[in-house]
């Protein structure tokens, strides 16, 4: 039994004393409104006076339903929650109706304890039922009711974790897009570039201008286009470029299918600005890095019928310290915030993956307008084309955008 | 005339440092620049500079570690930083010269001066030296190899031994022996005690580079490293070395 298997029956297992009280807790009230005095009564008549029968039967019988229904139902939601994960209110909605048809289909098989029931207490079988499509149609809207509420109350969970995060998230990327380091040098390179190259100093300028410009309107979009995303990176590489000029080499691919997929805003660029750190500012030579999106082609041996996004960054540099996920995400780095924003956005369905010499990130592809945002852009609603790396709604077969240092040494 | 050598990672920053020499008051030389802190070292020991302007964050071998590699006389040095509040406080509390990127042309004049007054009365930098001297103790990752009159940086962990003969201490690196400023006691300490061991009142070796211990005469040992070589092991040192070979 794996670990994960243990821990989730224990969590279930400290469940059950909660669902037996509520259990017999709800016998009662169904016993009391059908038959107040009665149930009353049955407190103070004494051991085995029909009264107390009818008391031990509802408490079994509501110990049995709940007990029975409570694991069905979380059962249930576990196994379509991990096939289909919830992305949608279309997806809740059908994860509504699904639970509540197998609660009710249970409902009906757990009604056929009650004659076993019944003639183990010595009780006469209950003749005066309320027709059967009446009592499932009961049991159906009660438990789409139960799992409805509990689905918003997640949703409502989840949507103010999310905006904690992307809070933390805005901070973090501010913080690090003026990290003061990165800004101090590229001013130097600019001072230096003003007399000998003046137009390739102009283009730093702005170039710099436009990554702060998107950082800071980007921070305030919980998610963007993945293209927005691409082209605030290309901006920090072509800064860092002229900064490292033959060091630092970058490899941009991007397959223009994934170029709408949603994302949340400020999660490429602090992963390329970390391959950058680790790959440059660690090794004397050359480094070479690779960014990649495109489609993952064995997308969970099709037991998940949606297409990944899988976007890879890798680097020549020395490679992380540490292949364990817990070791280097639990630093409070950029890279844990980044899995986190994921999570919060797609569930488990997002990964973040350690490979020895980069990381890989796998997600649903979700298509977004590429009209909504354009953060990239100046604002000017005819001009549509965002910047130079990609062009707005006419995308070329397959990207590649080499820089222009880079392209030379590309051929070998 | 000051002769100066330029240590930067980012080669616009040392053009812009160049720039900004050629134009200052004082008339300075670029004698060499350096693109590494492995470059700087074996540089600065080959045109001895009177100043050395040495940018802090670099890869491998960043600005105080080249400083903690430089052997005397060692120039003056002028600290170039972008941002780093490590080394901002450093260059407080010891009060050492340092420019901050972009550098300003009166700010840069300001260490000129005080460089040139420093060289023409020969005086030393005292507060370098008091810096210099907190860094000692520290652990050692890397040495300075010296053949001749050329210079190199090794990580220590390519050592495979050090021995001492005839007062002099020497580290076996690449199929050379080549002699260290340090003494056998020295090395114990700063070494890294996961990778270095003591094996004779003479000799420490890297674990890694151990291959085979052979018995010698009267408790002793030879040690066989992986270039063939040997070391003695002296008699009370065999059994710390077995545990460490065993485990």
């Amino acid at each position: 039994m794996s670990d994960a298997t243990r821990a989730y029956l224990l969590r279930r297992l400290r469940l059950l004393p909660l669902m037996a009280v509520v259990g017999i807790g709800a016998g009662w009230v169904v016993f009391a409104l059908e038959d107040a005095p009665r149930f009353l009564a049955s407190w103070t008549s004494g051991w085995g006076s029909p009264a107390f029968i009818d008391l031990v039967h509802s408490s079994l019988s509501g110990l049995i339903y709940t007990v029975g229904m409570w694991n069905v139902v979380l059962e249930a939601k576990r196994v379509l929650t991990a096939r289909w994960p919830i992305a949608t209110w279309q997806t809740a909605a059908v994860h509504i109706v699904a639970i509540a048809s197998i609660a009710t289909l249970a409902f009906v098989l757990f009604k056929q304890i009650d004659p076993v029931l019944c003639a183990v207490l010595g009780l006469p079988d209950n003749g005066k039922e309320p027709p059967m499509v009446v009592i499932m149609g009961v049991a159906f809207v009660f438990t789409a009711f139960v799992t409805a509420l509990t689905y918003t109350v997640e949703f409502y969970q989840r949507f103010r974790d999310a905006e904690h995060a992307r809070l933390q998230a805005e901070l973090s990327a501010l913080r690090a897009q003026i990290n003061p380091h990165f800004l101090f040098n590229t001013l130097n390179s600019i001072a230096a570039l003003i007399r000998v190259a003046p137009s390739e100093a102009e283009g730093v300028t702005e170039r710099l201008a436009d990554l702060f410009r998107y950082t800071l309107r980007a921070s305030q979009h919980p998610t963007v286009t993945l293209r927005d995303e691409l082209e605030a990176t290309q901006l920090y590489i072509d800064i860092e470029q002229v900064r490292f000029q033959d060091r630092l080499l970058v490899h941009v691919k991007v397959d223009p299918t994934v170029a709408r997929a949603q994302v949340p805003s400020l999660l490429v660029q602090p992963l390329v600005e970390n391959a950058v750190k680790h790959g440059v500012a660690r090794t004397d030579g050359p480094c070479v890095v690779r960014v990649r999106a495109h489609i993952a082609e064995d997308a969970g041996a099709g037991r998940t019928p949606a297409p990944m996004v899988e976007l890879q960054v890798f680097d020549t540099g020395p490679g992380f310290d540490s292949r364990d996920p817990d070791v280097v995400l639990k630093r409070g780095s950029g890279l844990a915030n980044v899995r986190d924003r994921l999570r919060l956005l797609y569930g488990k369905a997002a990964t973040l993956s350690l490979l020895a010499d980069g990381v890989v990130l796998r997600f649903p592809f979700r298509a977004m307008e590429l009209e909504r945002t354009g953060l990239t852009g100046d604002g000017l609603p005819s001009d549509r084309a965002l910047g130079d790396g990609l062009a707005a709604d006419d995308l070329p077969h397959e990207v590649t955008i080499v820089s222009p240092q880079t392209a030379a040494r590309d051929k070998r | 005339m000051l002769r100066a050598v330029l240590v930067d990672d980012e080669p616009l920053a040392r053009t812009r440092m160049r720039m900004l020499l050629a134009e200052a008051e004082h008339e300075v030389e670029v004698i060499g620049e350096a693109g590494s802190g492995r470059e700087a070292v074996p540089l600065i020991h080959e045109t001895k500079p009177d100043v050395l302007f040495l940018d802090i964050q670099m890869p491998v071998l960043d600005g105080f570690d080249v400083l903690d590699l430089l052997a005397p006389p060692r120039p003056h040095v002028v600290f170039v930083t972008a941002y780093d509040e490590f080394a901002l406080r450093a260059f407080e509390v010891h009060a050492l010269d340092y420019l901050t990127k972009p550098v300003r042309a009166e700010r840069l004049a300001r260490s000129l001066s005080r460089v040139a007054a420093m060289v023409a009365a020969g005086t030393p930098d005292a507060a370098l030296d008091g810096f210099q001297a907190t860094r000692v103790g520290a652990p050692v990752h890397r040495l300075t190899l010296r053949a001749g009159r050329s210079l190199r940086v090794a990580e220590v962990a390519e050592v495979l031994a050090f021995e001492a003969r005839e007062k002099l201490v020497f580290a076996r690196h690449a199929g050379r022996d080549y002699p260290v400023d340090f003494t056998i006691q020295e090395l114990e300490t700063r070494l890294p005690a996961e990778r270095f061991v003591r094996v004779h009142r003479a000799v420490i070796v890297n674990v890694e580079a151990m291959r085979e211990l052979l018995p010698w005469f009267s408790g002793t040992y030879r040690l066989r490293l992986k270039d063939g070589t040997e070391v003695p092991v002296s008699r009370r040192r065999v059994r710390t070395l077995k545990a460490r070979l065993g485990g």
